[in-house]
Formats: structure tokens, sequence, C-alpha cells
């Protein structure tokens, strides 16, 4: 597994990072929204969207799908978003990856 | 004197009030017409699923229809742009993924910023997952980073494309400082397990790249 924590799905399965200190990668997904959405709006699809990710039969569909929930303010979906900029920039610089 | 010195203040008093209560309506009165939610890649892909499952939970909750509109090309950049550059007004919304923080650094020139948005939630993370092919003599982490390191140069990553989560998962593992900084490993995309629609039917039985990684879903389907 790539991600800090083991999966449900392969609870058996280790962790990149149980062997290589800090390792952590995960595909996430979330919403967004042109900037200057105002903030009323978005924070009614906040409450809708984490009304969503409590949900037990959405909960079990991402299961299937390998996944699991991400809720969270808009501000810790900012913060997500700055840190994986910033993380991914780090390692695309530092390899210099080209787009092909 | 007094009298208007109140009359002013009860005035600039309503006026403070306005953009309030304007604002309240405004959110009490959304979404009023059907909201667009763009999905930057092709139907069938993570992407998709997860904007269909929860663009489902949305149209529910909000009485409105919400639009799956698949805007794929570019590694998504294409549908982002579509969605980011659209008015400010909540009628349009973006599934944004990591790709898009990849794609903020890889890419020089995009035609939207997604340092500066909007977020408004997350939705889902997952895992990628190291495979190795069986003819490679390790099992765990440990026995290949000391395979790597004695077999230097040798050992070949496919992932579903540059740029993507799996590519970079690859090379995150073999970032200086890291443990397996001299392990060498190349980092190519010949041919790929992937969660791209395109290719999900085609298990990569002519791969035989000693390591890659992939998708839980597809890999918990191998299994």
């Amino acid at each position: 597994m790539t991600t800090a924590t083991r999966s449900e799905a392969l609870p058996d399965l280790p962790t990149v990072g149980d062997f290589v200190t800090g390792y952590e990668a995960s595909t996430w997904n979330g919403v967004c929204a042109p900037k200057n959405t105002p903030a009323d709006i978005v924070d009614r699809l906040n409450r809708e969207i984490n009304a969503g990710l409590a949900d037990p039969r959405l909960k079990a569909r991402l299961a299937e799908m390998g996944a699991w929930a991400l809720p969270g303010s808009p501000a810790d979906c900012g913060k997500l978003i700055a840190d994986e900029i910033e993380k991914w920039g780090k390692v695309i610089r530092t390899g210099n990856i080209r787009p092909e | 004197m007094k009298l208007l010195r109140r009359q002013f203040l009860h005035l600039v008093a309503g006026a403070a009030a306005v953009p309030a209560v304007s604002r309240i309506a405004r959110a009490q009165a959304y979404p009023s017409r059907p909201v667009r939610l763009i999905a930057p890649f092709p139907p069938g892909g993570s992407i998709d699923l997860t904007s269909r499952l929860i663009g489902q939970w949305l149209t529910d909750r909000l009485g409105q229809p919400v639009v799956i509109e698949n805007r794929s090309g570019a590694a998504g950049n294409l549908g982002s742009e579509a969605a980011l550059s659209s008015p400010p007004d909540g009628y349009t919304l973006l599934l944004c993924s990591v790709a898009n923080a990849i794609s903020a650094t890889l890419y020089d020139k995009l035609n939207y910023n997604f340092r500066d948005v909007a977020p408004v939630a997350g939705i889902s993370r997952a895992p990628n997952v190291m495979v190795l092919h069986p003819s490679v003599p390790a099992e765990t982490v440990p026995e290949f980073i000391a395979y790597a390191k004695g077999n230097p140069g040798k050992i070949n990553m496919a992932s579903s494309g540059t740029g993507t989560s799996i590519h970079m998962s690859g090379e995150l593992f073999k970032l200086p400082g890291s443990t397996c900084n001299t392990c060498l490993i190349a980092v190519r995309r010949p041919c790929s397990p992937t969660s791209s629609p395109a290719k999900s039917r085609s298990p990569s039985t002519t791969c035989n790249h000693p390591y890659r990684t992939s998708r839980l879903a597809r890999c918990a389907r191998w299994r």
C-alpha cells in the first residue's frame, strides 16, 4: 500500500511506509469550484458532501472502489490541495520530470 | 437633530444588514437550476465513478440535477480549465484530484491555477499498490530494495502515464534521501495496468516489468 495506513480491503498488506520512513502516496479526489465562488454556496455544498460521506451506503460504494471517505471542511480541502501541490512539486523538480 | 441622527444610524444599520440578508437568501435559493460537475477524465474511470456517486447524492440533497460532464484530455487539464474558468456562481464544479496537484508543477503553461481555487470538500482517498513480477526474487519491500540495490539500472517500473499518481508513487520511492535512492529504478510507461477505462479490460499480460504500482481495485481483481 502506498498510503499511510493499511486498506480495509487488503488488511494483511503492509504499507510501503512501514519500511521506507515517511513514504506516502495516494490518489485522492474532491470537489472544488472557481475562485471567488461565494462562501455560503461553498459551505452548503461542503455540508451536503460531508453528509454523503457519513452515509453507510455511500461509504460502502467507496469501499468497493478500494477507497475511503475523506471528510472535512473547505479549509481542510484547501490544505490538502496546497500540501499535495508542494509534495509532488518537490518530487517533480527533484526528479527533473518532464511531461511527454 | 437627534431624530435625524437616529434615523441616519438606523439606515446605516439597515444597509449593513442587506448583504447578510442577501447571502442567506442566495444560500436558500441555491441551486435554482441544474449544476454541472465536470469530471476531467473519461467515463468508467475512478474519477468518473466518484463523480457519479457524489453527483447522485447531491442531486437528491439539493433538489436540482447535478449533471456529470466528462471533459477528458491533457491529463485532466482540459476539463479542469473549463470548470475553473467558469463563472464563480456555484453552478459549475470540478471533480478535482491528485492529478491537478501534480499538473500544477509538471506543466509550465496551464490556463488555470490550481493554487487559486475555491476548495469545497474532499471525497475519497485510495492507495496505489506496489506489485512485483513473479520473476523478481523479493517478497517484501526490504527484499526488493536489497534486490534493486544489487541490480542497479536493471529495474523498470511501469505506470499508467507520465504525471499520474502511479508514476509519482514510483518517483517518490526513489527520491534522494529515501532509503532507495541508490536503487536506480527506471520509471517508464511502455505498457501498464491502469485505472484508465480504455485499458481496464486488458490486464497487462504482455508486461513483465518487475515493479509497478496499480490501483487497489485492479490489484484486488487480479487475485
